[in-house]
């Protein structure tokens, strides 16, 4: 069963699953996530089908964003004149690729995980029932259940940047032949730490109910994770790549991607990240049992 | 008999009362909503400054600014983070216009400034609208927009304070970087810019609400509204930093007035001419809101039928 397995009772048939189990085996456990997350798209495309003009502004919003995030770090390293500014070692080419991970960043977060702003007053209300009713891990089945068409477009949009900026760092320091396999070693990185460091900030929601501690926390990692952590003193760059590794949010996607690691660090650091991944999952289900359906 | 002059002032008193207590029901929610909230983005801000001044002494020479240059990442076999700022005060180096002392100042005005301004979240006048409750307010013998207004008037009041408390913190921790006001009348003269850039802020997400009678979800134009509010302001950037087309045409509108101009009034970066030129054109542009508002408010009510979703 995955890492975000939360016990949930047995349910209803799902494809994979004998009646009235949770699905077993990881092949079955990843079929039925995957109609699971198809059944979510479609519900998507539904509902925003309903507010078209909401979906051309929340494109909107998310491009207004990425605008002043760019022209910010423009504006920045212009400031410099002619010579060059650097931001704790990073240029500003590779400060553009270090931006389309965070754009990239952003769009899967938004596309896949814009129910977690909800989890707060879900808690409260206890609206997690029908989710725990169900076969299968609760983390997965309640997070991933908004499925966001304009966070895809965004995503586009982040991949789009992405590749622009690429392409304008010096061809000594990007090999074609190294992308085709950075380049998805870097996605999943970023998919994999966006669902764990997303779980680890909302599982503070169970002790401390609706009290946007778990959107300060988003709020903070967010802000960290995306600048370079270079810019952070010691201390702080430690914690934010060692105990709530927003590192593997852009940090070290672009790092990877730009050649800035060691082969050793490269390789051991998604260790990093998947102990982190286990922690926090044994948190969310020690949480998930103070949950008594109505609790604010 | 209660005139109706009194009746309204009275009904914002009780409007006030009751946002208060709404605010203070969940003693966490409201530490973290009041007292933390708007203090996180200041402080990267101020990394990455350290980091940007830092590479700017790095190359001006030794001893023109923040110690260390930049590092490399751990990967490559230094430290990361290898705190740049180490010996800020040394700082010679300016950039558009700021030194490195002088930004760790505008830095911690911003944490106080940002406080006192009215955020997108603080109305949910849209989902009444969308649920089609509205209606009970407007059956009742007052303005409607009074509600609202005890609701501003409450987030102030209750944020002057946070925004004291948060600038005594701040000096009580680093006095020697804090930002001191350079008298109290640039602190007056701050105080009534902000505040009246905050209102205007009031009204746009007031008006961006109400658009929730054409529009049904509105969340997306309220966020996007504070992104180009921010970022005008200079909640990022200071405007007057900006390359000169960006400040030639930023200094009209109000949230420059609101954000970079108040705390460089605050630093004596500007004085009371700049005050009165910026006070005008701020209640210009918060007259055209109001206007704008009230126009909107009442196209929208005309086609509201009482029914929502």
């Amino acid at each position: 069963m995955s890492t975000l397995d939360s016990g949930g009772p047995s349910g209803p048939q799902e494809p994979g699953v004998q009646r009235g189990q949770s699905p077993r085996g990881i092949a079955s456990a990843l079929r039925w996530g995957l109609a699971v997350e198809r059944q979510y798209v479609r519900i998507g495309f539904v509902r925003k089908s309903q507010f078209r003009v909401e979906f051309i502004n929340q494109v909107l919003m998310d491009l207004c964003f990425y605008a002043a995030f760019i022209l910010t770090f423009e504006i920045l390293y212009g400031l410099g004149g002619t010579e060059a500014l650097t931001l704790g070692g990073w240029t500003h080419e590779e400060m553009r690729v270090y931006m389309g991970m965070v754009f990239v960043a952003d769009g899967l977060f938004m596309t896949f995980l814009g129910q977690q702003w909800h989890f707060g007053q879900d808690l409260k209300n206890g609206n997690l029932d029908s989710i725990r009713v169900r076969p299968g891990p609760t983390a997965f089945l309640y997070f991933f259940q908004r499925f966001s068409p304009e966070g895809l477009t965004n995503l586009l949009f982040g991949c789009g940047w992405l590749a622009f900026a690429l392409a304008g760092v010096a061809p000594e320091l990007v090999e074609p032949l190294t992308l085709l396999w950075a380049l998805p070693c870097a996605a999943v990185v970023i998919a994999w730490s966006q669902v764990f460091l997303m779980l680890s900030y909302n599982v503070v929601e169970f002790w401390l109910l609706n009290s946007d501690v778990g959107h300060l926390v988003s709020m903070l990692v967010t802000s960290f994770g995306e600048r370079p952590l270079e810019v952070y003193p010691g201390a702080v760059g430690r914690v934010l790549m060692f105990v709530l590794p927003v590192a593997g949010m852009a940090w070290y996607p672009a790092s990877l991607v730009l050649g800035r690691l060691d082969p050793g660090f490269a390789l051991g650091y998604p260790l990093v990240l998947i102990a982190f991944a286990v922690l926090v999952t044994r948190v969310f289900r020690r949480g998930l049992r103070r949950y008594e359906s109505a609790m604010g | 008999m209660t005139s109706a002059a009194l009746r309204a002032p009275a009904l914002l008193l009780r409007a006030v009362a009751y946002e208060f207590r709404k605010r203070i029901q969940f003693r966490a929610g409201f530490f973290v909503r009041e007292v933390l909230n708007g203090t996180v983005e200041p402080l990267v801000m101020l990394f990455v400054y350290t980091a940007l001044y830092g590479s700017a002494a790095a190359i001006a020479g030794p001893g023109a600014g923040p110690g260390a240059g930049p590092g490399a990442g751990p990967g490559a076999g230094s430290e990361v983070g290898s705190d740049p700022g180490s010996d800020p005060g040394a700082a010679a180096v300016a950039l558009g216009g700021w030194t490195y002392p002088e930004i760790i100042q505008y830095v911690a005005g911003l944490v106080v400034v940002r406080k006192l301004i009215f955020h997108s979240r603080a109305l949910d006048l849209a989902t009444e609208i969308f649920e089609g409750r509205v209606t009970k307010y407007l059956v009742m013998p007052f303005r409607f927009f009074v509600l609202h207004q005890g609701r501003f008037l409450q987030f102030t009041l209750m944020q002057v304070v946070v925004a004291g408390l948060v600038w005594l913190i701040g000096y009580a921790v680093a006095p020697d970087h804090w930002l001191v006001p350079v008298s109290a009348a640039a602190t007056l003269q701050a105080g009534t810019l902000v505040l009246m850039g905050s209102y205007c802020c009031f009204l746009i997400f007031f008006t961006l609400n109400a658009m929730a009678f054409w529009l049904d979800v509105v969340w997306s134009l309220l966020v996007m509204a504070w992104f180009v509010i921010g970022f005008t302001g200079g909640a990022l950037v200071p405007v007057s930093q900006m390359p000169a087309a960006f400040y030639g045409v930023l200094s009209f509108g109000f949230p420059y007035w609101m954000i970079t101009a108040p705390i460089e009034l605050l630093m004596g970066r500007l004085g009371t001419e700049d005050f009165l030129f910026g006070a005008a054109l701020v209640a210009v542009q918060l007259v055209a809101l109001e206007v704008l508002r009230r126009w909107v408010w009442r196209r929208g009510l005309a086609r509201y039928v009482g029914a929502g979703m």
